[in-house]
């Protein structure tokens, strides 16, 4: 059935090149119009998998106790003491009013303009407001504001820790930070909004965005107009290597367009399947931006098999209707295969415990096997609608690149032994770096040192509390059922704050004892927020109680959970917070298994469970799942390829031959990777499926043309060369060509720098595993049979 | 009873109106009403989260004396909570609000400054608790039926929490039924309703609920016994007492 449909390509592409054109155009434009349903969703946190440990922590604190994490803004003037600055408290307050009633996804602000106080002196017990709500109706009076101001800094003295929050160390710039609703659809539009308001208020100022959710509503829309902007910079970087090769404008134009018609295939199967499954899962996410780069670069090594089949055979035969045929006749059997085992190899993502990653892996095995049936019916009508001339240079003329490789298959067949020795050594050794692959997930480190979102970032750490956190929960008796607080479990919480903020990483910490701590204080008047026994706990409980916590009612709740009780009668969970200053995803690591080592030797009675989250820990076993589903993806994918061109080839040896050089590559990728220092990250993890899907192409390439050889009783000493010269060009042309993805490197984005780097690495290493290691090792075995 | 400040001007009066009276005169009729010389009582106070729907009840053990003016209170329950004093000590010149926690062991002064503040956690505020000063308002009267008047209170006061209070009197005794009170933005902010009873001559409140509309949140404060017109000295109200709640709870 195969042989006949593709005798009847054949026939089409040869007969009735401009009917095959309009056919394949008209369904290519019908499931592109399936683009109507496609939708965007830049909300990277709905994509995480749901039943992680971690995350489903991190949901349960969410939904006991609010969101987490924070917007921070903050503005100023370098050496300017804003404290004495009144305009800019005015600002400050009219921001974050103006955030409040304007931005419909934001819970709370905490800003100098509404942060309370517990305040007392010798002669007054003093709970409030810190800035008085009088003070934009005062403005005018200095006398009113300046002593307003005056008392904020006498108790900003008094209190240098509440300070840290509010206030730069140098008392140069303010901080503002913006909670978004737990049930927030996505921090794009938030932090578009608040950024519009913050230059609207603050525009006098020098402004710094940070945080979590900054970061995660910055960075997908960063990400992809960087890749837009560079991947097209790398269409015209191929658009000119493929010309200097092909040297025919039009034979790189019809190249270009099966590519590009795929990719436009892709993007409407998405909004397809989107609408006939109504499924999320076909959403085009964060994690979906590698997705055209993945499918460019196999389409286009489609393209260009054919395409120097056909300039080859036509050089030979001088006969173009033959050299159309020979050229389908030879390669759609390879092409289908490499095809198949490709998409295979993506749909095993589906074992991934990713929910997204179905529509990434269906996408993009559609997307392949549709530049399968573009080559094989449009490109090769749009090369018989032409008529080409023996004498033009890309016809006439071996490129450099076809000598190129005539020198390397010399090389590689006179000194087989040697070269795949050498390859296997530097296979070896690029294995040792697996071990020293480092996974780095921490979103600020995937901006370059100078850009402006990271340095912002660093900013805030260094002048305020850090802009990442760590989540604490803590499940006991706090107070029972009379109200009467656990003095032993506030001890535990008080010397757990002062553990974690003896690590050098952690900035503060705050709880439930803080408030505790700063309502004794401020009673008692004492200089400590320690609370000395159990008799004054109970006081301060009942001082709490019994004062108004109107003001302090959200604070309360995201410390005590939302259905806390005012009069604090059995409390059994509370929040502790941690704030850090951005670390490596390694050292996050350190930090949460020291703080486990610490509860588990300090809260080690059965009634006590504490539990730890955060957006940050909650993205650290985000990626590691990655990584292991990338890795398991890969393992399936190699035995899946064995299996499927073992029964293509009806032979174990050719199978396990076909994954010789994919496997190498997947080794030289990892081990490189550790030995340079590149991270594995979201889009790194991903880019591992690239090899495998170029990789496998080369190889079936390769061995394919092996066996015709064969089959044309080509002379066993000539036969490797023969191959490796066929197949040899185009394979490196392929490798050329996509080097136009190396204007990734450019891109602000440290991973896309990465996916250009190891895109391009890719394609040396697969061909490297081809044309050295595959090649010399069937030079050496000298394989006679099919 | 009438320690509770918020109710000074609702003390019955047997006057009888001409239909042409003014707010001011109106106010200043019920602040002229006679009140007794002094009170002890025990009040219940009920607090209520609609939000949460929760509820909590605190028994109260009150003093006062001199129209309201000095009012010393302390927890009798919950248990956490027995011995909390509140004293509070109006002058023409200032007002003095002091608190005692015995596990605190301290007594301290509350800034007058926070009068919008909550008072022991219920939905009256300690503005609510002192005495309305009647030229800190212009009054009218905005509505006159056949048995109430309504009575609307602006407040002149910037300190105040308040805007406005819309308050409905009875005709025949001048007993304040219900008010609502705004914020300074106008907006309604709490709701509150008395309930009367007649002792010794005087027409005392047995009941204030009080619904802070904002908050979704309620507050019954119910008079459990009342005594009035006692021999309560002046020396009670001072700072000492606070910590000799043993004394008034037996």
């Amino acid at each position: 059935m195969l042989i006949k449909l593709k005798k009847y390509l054949i026939n089409q592409s040869l007969n009735h090149p401009f009917r095959t054109v309009v056919i394949s155009s008209f369904l290519t434009l019908f499931i592109f119009w399936g683009i109507k349903t496609f939708k965007l969703d830049d909300d990277l946190v709905k994509t995480f998998p749901q039943d992680l440990p971690s995350k489903i922590i991190w949901d349960s604190i969410i939904d006991e106790f609010g969101q987490t994490e924070f917007v921070f803004v903050s503005f100023g003037k370098s050496d300017h003491n804003i404290l004495s600055d009144k305009i800019a408290i005015k600002q400050n307050q009219l921001f974050t009013d103006a955030v409040l009633n304007n931005i419909k996804g934001v819970d709370k602000v905490i800003s100098l303009s509404n942060y309370n106080k517990f305040a007392g002196d010798e002669d007054y017990l003093d709970i409030g407001l810190l800035q008085p709500e009088s003070f934009l109706d005062d403005f005018d009076d200095d006398i009113i504001t300046n002593q307003t101001l005056i008392d904020i800094v006498k108790y900003f003295e008094k209190n240098p820790d509440q300070k840290q929050r509010l206030v730069s160390t140098n008392n140069d710039y303010l901080n503002i930070a913006i909670r978004p609703f737990d049930d927030s659809s996505g921090y794009t539009d938030i932090v578009a909004q608040v950024k519009s308001l913050a230059y609207q208020y603050l525009g006098d100022y020098e402004i710094h965005f940070a945080g979590q959710p900054y970061l995660a509503g910055e960075t997908p829309n960063l990400i992809k107009k960087d890749v837009s902007y560079l991947m097209a910079i790398g269409i015209v970087i191929m658009f000119i290597i493929l010309f200097l090769n092909f040297r025919s404008v039009y034979s790189v134009i019809i190249i270009l367009i099966t590519i590009i018609s795929s990719f436009l295939a892709m993007l409407g199967f998405m909004g397809w399947m989107r609408y006939i499954t109504g499924s999320n899962y076909f959403d085009f996410t964060m994690m979906n931006t590698s997705m055209p780069i993945i499918l460019l670069t196999i389409a286009n090594s489609d393209g260009v098999h054919i395409m120097s089949k056909f300039f080859k055979e036509f050089r030979r035969t001088k006969d173009q209707s033959k050299a159309v045929y020979i050229t389908l006749d030879s390669l759609m059997q390879p092409i289908f295969l490499t095809s198949i085992t490709t998409s295979a190899a993506f749909i095993t993502m589906i074992s991934s415990p990713l929910e997204y990653m179905i529509g990434y892996s269906f996408g993009i095995a559609f997307g392949v096997m549709w530049a399968l049936f573009l080559s094989c019916t449009m490109l090769t009508s749009l090369i018989s609608l032409k008529t080409w001339s023996l004498n033009s240079r890309a016809i006439s003329k071996e490129s450099a690149i076809e000598k190129l490789t005539n020198h390397i298959s010399n090389f590689v067949n006179s000194n087989a032994k040697k070269v795949l020795f050498g390859g296997l050594l530097i296979v070896c050794i690029s294995a040792i770096g697996i071990w020293l692959v480092n996974v780095e997930v921490n979103v600020i480190k995937f901006y370059k040192k100078g850009n402006p979102i990271r340095e912002s970032t660093i900013f805030v750490d260094e002048n305020f509390t850090g802009t990442m956190n760590l989540s604490i929960k803590l499940e006991s008796t706090i107070t029972d059922s009379d109200g009467i607080p656990n003095y032993e479990n506030y001890l535990k919480l008080y010397k757990l704050q002062n553990f974690l903020e003896d690590n050098n990483q952690i900035s503060m910490t705050f709880s439930f004892a803080d408030v505790l701590g700063q309502a004794y204080k401020a009673y008692t008047n004492s200089d400590t927020e320690f609370i000395p026994d159990a008799d004054a706990l109970e006081g301060t409980y009942t001082m709490l109680s019994i004062s108004d916590k109107s003001d302090i009612d959200d604070d309360l709740a995201s410390l005590l959970g939302k259905d806390y009780d005012e009069d604090f009668y059995e409390i059994d969970k509370l929040l502790l917070t941690a704030m850090i200053k951005t670390i490596s995803t390694s050292e996050i690591q350190n930090l949460i298994s020291q703080t486990e080592q610490y509860i588990e030797n300090n809260f080690n009675d059965k009634k006590t469970n504490v539990k730890i989250s955060g957006l940050s820990v909650f993205i650290k076993d985000f990626v590691n799942i990655i990584v292991q589903s990338s890795i398991t993806s890969i393992v399936l994918s190699l035995v899946l390829i064995l299996f499927i061109t073992g029964i293509f080839f009806k032979s174990l040896k050719w199978g396990l031959l076909s994954i010789i050089p994919l496997a190498s590559a997947v080794i030289l990728n990892f081990g490189l990777m550790g030995l340079f220092g590149i991270d594995l990250n979201h889009m790194t993890a991903l880019l591992s499926s690239v090899i495998i899907g170029v990789g496998v192409d080369f190889s079936i390439h390769y061995i394919s043309d092996y066996r015709r050889n064969i089959i044309n009783n080509v002379d066993v000493e000539d036969i490797n060369i023969q191959t490796s010269k066929d197949v040899g060009y185009p394979i490196l042309l392929d490798v050329f060509s996509n080097m136009g993805f190396i204007a990734l490197l450019f891109s602000i984005l440290i991973p896309l720098n990465h996916m250009g780097g190891l895109m391009v690495f890719a394609m040396v290493s697969t061909s490297f595993g081809t044309l050295t290691i595959l090649s010399s090792l069937i030079s050496i075995l000298k394989i006679k049979k099919i | 009873m009438n320690n509770f400040k918020i109710i000074f001007w609702i003390l019955i009066v047997n006057l009888s109106f001409s239909n042409s009276i003014s707010g001011y005169d109106l106010a200043k009729m019920i602040d002229d009403k006679e009140q007794p010389k002094s009170s002890k009582s025990i009040i219940s106070m009920e607090l209520i989260n609609i939000k949460k729907d929760r509820k909590k009840i605190k028994e109260m053990v009150s003093l006062s004396k001199d129209n309201g003016d000095k009012m010393l209170m302390f927890f009798k329950s919950p248990k956490r909570d027995k011995g909390v004093g509140f004293l509070k000590i109006e002058t023409d010149e200032d007002d003095k609000i002091s608190l005692f926690i015995p596990k605190l062991k301290k007594i301290r002064r509350i800034s007058s400054s926070n009068q919008s503040d909550s008072f022991m956690g219920s939905d009256l505020s300690f503005e609510d608790m002192l005495s309305r000063n009647l030229d800190e308002f212009d009054y009218k009267i905005i509505s006159d039926s056949e048995d109430i008047y309504k009575l609307e209170s602006i407040s002149l006061n910037d300190d105040s929490e308040y805007y406005r209070h819309i308050s409905w009197i009875t005709k025949n005794e001048l007993l304040i039924i219900k008010e609502e009170s705004y914020d300074k933005n106008n907006k309604l902010l709490k709701e509150k309703s008395f309930k009367q009873i007649k002792m010794e001559g005087y027409n005392l409140i047995s009941e204030i609920d009080v619904i802070n509309v904002q908050d979704q949140h309620r507050t019954i404060l119910g008079i459990q016994t009342l005594e009035v017109d006692g021999n309560i000295d002046n020396d009670t109200f001072n700072e000492i007492n606070l910590k000799r709640s043993e004394k008034f709870l037996q």
